[in-house]
């Protein structure tokens, strides 16, 4: 343990070099732009979009309810939220094994966001070359006028940003004019300058940093990993020995391999590596270096893919397998529970019924010489208007029902009812014996839930 | 105690980030069985709304996770005495 605290010390010690990634053009850049823009669309539009009357997806905190479209969810239905999120985190294991850092590059919200970062900061300062002049010049009036231009746009995008988070948890048009007229309440307000500075800071100055010193998947991504993933590489063995050379020159004649050493695969990073050394963690797998150095190729009328998407096998000239036990277990895994989240969901009761039996009396023997045991019952109605349900009873043949009150229950609301059941002792031959209380609606008999109990009487 | 700029802000990541991470995951977790109403209720804390219940309840177990981080990395960074490397204290 003790050895690891001088090499720790130097990992926080280490100075940050601000990194000016170069813009870049190509394939994989377009398809980068088109998925940013796609998932920052869906961001920022799905609070606004309506469903009966209400807000489509609402992660409604306040209220202690979830809409997903039709879908209702209770707290007692936190199981298929859980699910909700292994299956998520399977498939992005199971995207791992195959491609990599494919979610990286292209999906992160750190991705998405340091992205659109970086365009307003490109739209501003400019390209690499003038960042690097204009960080290196003194604070005069332009710089200053332009530096705050880009925080002031930075700060507006990120509060909005801020906004529409807290809009995902609470009705968002209700928290828009609110907003307006200065009337949120204060944890709301919080909250959108909480997120607001967390994407300013993540996207505005972390950066790359946030991937390589935060990411825990970042971490374990290399236990999915294996010879058969997709990564990026640079093809050593055609483009070593590296140099520069005349456009025209014969690489063969001077002893060269294709790589001409122009460093833009190193501009281009935005974690600041080079591909060359190898696979390094602190590559997000977003092929910015292949673009730019394809179009480099394409120049000087070499082959294109001296950086190329690629696996390790194909890269020693093997053969690389798609299918293979690991991608086998993840895909098996993640359909299993997919299927059994899609199987629970749809044959989700809309009624849910919980009984505890009366603590303070086991039984007790009514005048007329039943014997009585008491049970409080919950009925939680998990639909969008009131019901009033039938309760039954049923378990031992003879059994009668006292209920203290009607079972209606609201929309989303849980009733509790005190229920009495009787029997007279000589239909009973056990001692105890399990009893099940069914609930059904009223107006809809499809709508129905049991439970089970004991019953017990004197020996 | 803390040199440069960039060691300084790691230090901050340490201390702050996964411990940001546990208390989201423990509030949503505690939050799942327990109504904020019936919690602050409870611990006899009078709040008004369930946000702020939920939000209280975050920072808390954020602050819970910053000392036990801090304390966690100020005994990583205590240099052994027996070594030679690290200072002589
Ligand atoms: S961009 Fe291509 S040619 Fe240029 S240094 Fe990188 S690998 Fe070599
Ligand atoms: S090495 Fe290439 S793929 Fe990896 S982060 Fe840098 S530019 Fe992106």
């Amino acid at each position: 343990m003790s050895s690891d605290a001088p090499s720790l010390k130097q990992e926080l010690y280490a100075k940050r070099e601000t990194i000016h990634p170069r813009a870049v053009t190509g394939l994989f850049a377009r398809l980068r732009v088109t998925a940013v823009l796609a998932l920052l669309g869906l961001y920022y539009f799905i609070p606004w979009i309506q469903w009966d009357e209400r807000q489509a997806i609402l992660f409604d905190l306040p209220a202690r309810k979830f809409y997903i479209f039709g879908l209702v969810l209770w707290p007692q239905d936190f199981i298929y939220l859980s699910g909700l999120l292994i299956v998520a985190a399977l498939s992005l294991f199971f995207f791992t094994a195959v491609a990599g850092r494919l979610w990286c590059g292209y999906a992160c919200p750190q991705t998405v966001w340091t992205e659109a970062f970086m365009w307003i900061e490109r739209k501003i300062e400019g390209d690499r070359n003038q960042r690097i002049k204009l960080d290196k010049a003194p604070l005069r009036h332009k710089k200053i006028w332009t530096k705050v231009l880009k925080h002031s746009i930075w700060i507006l995008f990120s509060l909005w940003t801020g906004y529409t988070f807290v809009g995902y948890f609470t009705p968002i048009i209700e928290l828009g004019s609110k907003l307006l007229t200065m009337s949120t309440g204060p944890w709301e307000t919080f909250w959108v300058f909480f997120y607001g500075f967390a994407t300013y800071g993540n996207a505005g100055w972390m950066r790359e940093q946030v991937c390589i010193y935060m990411c825990p998947y970042a971490r374990f991504q290399s236990a999915m990993f294996d010879r058969n993933t997709l990564i990026i590489s640079y093809d050593k063995e055609r483009g070593e020995p590296r140099g520069h050379r005349k456009r025209k020159a014969d690489p063969k004649a001077l002893g060269l391999g294709s790589c001409i050493d122009c460093k833009l695969c190193v501009q281009v990073c935005p974690t600041g590596i080079d591909i060359r050394d190898g696979l390094q963690y602190q590559c997000i797998g977003c092929a910015a270096c292949v673009d730019v150095c394809d179009q480099v190729m394409e120049k000087l009328d070499y082959p294109k893919g001296l950086v190329r998407y690629t696996t390790e096998n194909a890269m020693e000239h093997g053969e690389t397998k798609l299918i293979r036990p690991r991608v086998i277990f993840y895909a098996l895994l993640l359909l299993v529970i997919a299927g059994l989240l899609v199987f629970g969901l749809v044959n989700r009761s809309p009624v849910g019924i919980d009984i505890i039996r009366d603590r303070n009396v086991l039984y007790r023997i009514t005048d007329e010489g039943l014997v009585e045991n008491i049970y409080n019952l919950k009925i939680l109605n998990k639909q969008e208007h009131d019901h009033e349900y039938r309760v039954e009873v049923s378990g031992i043949d003879g059994l009668q029902l006292r209920l203290d009150k009607l079972a209606v229950v609201k929309a989303g609301q849980v009733a509790e009812l005190s229920a009495g059941v009787l029997i007279d002792p000589v239909l009973m031959t056990k001692p105890s014996a399990d009893i099940s209380f069914t609930v059904t609606a009223l107006e809809d008999e499809s709508i129905t839930s049991q439970s089970e109990a004991r019953f017990i009487k004197p020996r | 105690m803390m040199g440069t700029g960039g060691s300084r802000k790691k230090v901050l990541i340490a201390v702050t980030w996964p411990s940001f991470v546990c208390a989201g995951i423990f509030t949503a977790l505690l939050f799942a069985f327990v109504d904020p109403y019936v919690l602050m209720d409870e611990i006899g804390v009078h709040a008004d709304s369930r946000l702020a219940g939920y939000s209280l309840a975050f920072l808390y177990l954020w602050l819970v996770g910053i000392v036990v981080a801090a304390m966690a990395l100020f005994i990583m960074c205590t240099p052994d005495p027996g070594k030679k490397e690290g200072n002589q204290t």
